[in-house]
């Protein structure tokens, strides 16, 4: 395996465990068949997969690239036309779990591209999740996570505005909890949520 | 499942989902107007607390607290 992030600190332990360090995304990819790209936003995705030091300057017909991150699935399906040029296959493979899914291995990966190259890829899915999904073309894995997350989200805002409604009429949140989750009001965000909010623990990154 | 993730995070996969709607021409409804709490709470500094604190939003609206000694 060979790694990069613009923190040092982040590959130290796959180091520490074998992993070799290079300096940029395109250091990576020129020792590489298959490259990950996992970040925060779709401009950090077109620095690492297109830029001056990217991904696409030294991968080469054949190769793969797995584009990992929570981006614009348009923005994925431009930068998959780039390396088409090239001769190198995308996929848009967003995961979902949170860091105790990373951790565990126990993500769900969402998977968008061509069959062939989803088949050629697939055991590195599996080595980070449990359930992982080929959905369609292109861009469509991004769609699948977006419409799981837009659920999840729309989910909390009723949640936190039913539980305040039920306060003001003066029920116990406690029961509220206790009545709803077996009841036709339930739901995972529901179950994940409110605990979470009776305790005041608001400290994120899946320490739940 | 969104479980663990910041109120920032949440906040830019909704700036992903409104946008890519609008790229299509489909209305998005409950997903624009849930973008604009999530932005109340980041208004009201809550960018890095997990999504849970959206509760937060609400409670200041209503002047009441959930959970903690009184409950």
């Amino acid at each position: 395996m060979v790694v990069h992030d613009i923190n040092p600190a982040r590959v130290a332990p796959l180091v520490a465990a074998g992993a070799i360090v290079e300096a940029s995304a395109e250091a990576v990819a020129a020792k590489c068949h298959r490259t990950i790209c996992m970040v925060e936003t779709t401009d950090q995705a077109e620095s690492v997969i297109l830029g001056e030091n990217g991904i696409i300057q030294s991968a080469k017909q054949g190769d793969i690239v797995l584009c990992m991150s929570t981006i614009d699935p348009l923005a994925a399906r431009r930068f998959a036309e780039r390396l088409g040029a090239k001769g190198v296959t995308m996929l848009d493979a967003p995961v979902s779990g949170g860091t105790h899914g990373a951790a565990a291995a126990t993500l769900s990966v969402i998977v968008g591209g061509l069959a062939e190259t989803f088949a050629a890829s697939e055991d590195l899915f599996r080595a980070m999740g449990k359930n992982v999904f080929h959905v369609g073309g292109l861009g469509h894995g991004l769609a699948m996570k977006l419409i799981n997350n837009m659920l999840g989200q729309i989910a909390t805002v009723a949640i936190a505005e039913a539980l305040v409604f039920g306060k003001k009429a003066g029920l116990d949140p406690h029961k509220i909890y206790e009545v709803v989750r077996v009841s036709t009001g339930s739901s995972v965000q529901f179950e994940n949520r409110v605990p979470r909010m009776l305790a005041r623990n608001f400290v994120p990154g899946g320490h739940d | 499942m969104c479980r663990g993730g910041t109120i920032d995070i949440s906040y830019k996969d909704q700036e992903l989902e409104t946008t890519f709607a609008k790229q299509l021409g489909v209305p998005l409804l409950l997903a624009n107007v849930t973008q604009q709490v999530y932005q109340m709470a980041r208004a009201a500094g809550l960018n890095k607390e997990d999504g849970s604190s959206i509760i937060k939003v609400f409670e200041r609206m209503a002047g009441v607290t959930i959970g903690g000694d009184d409950d």
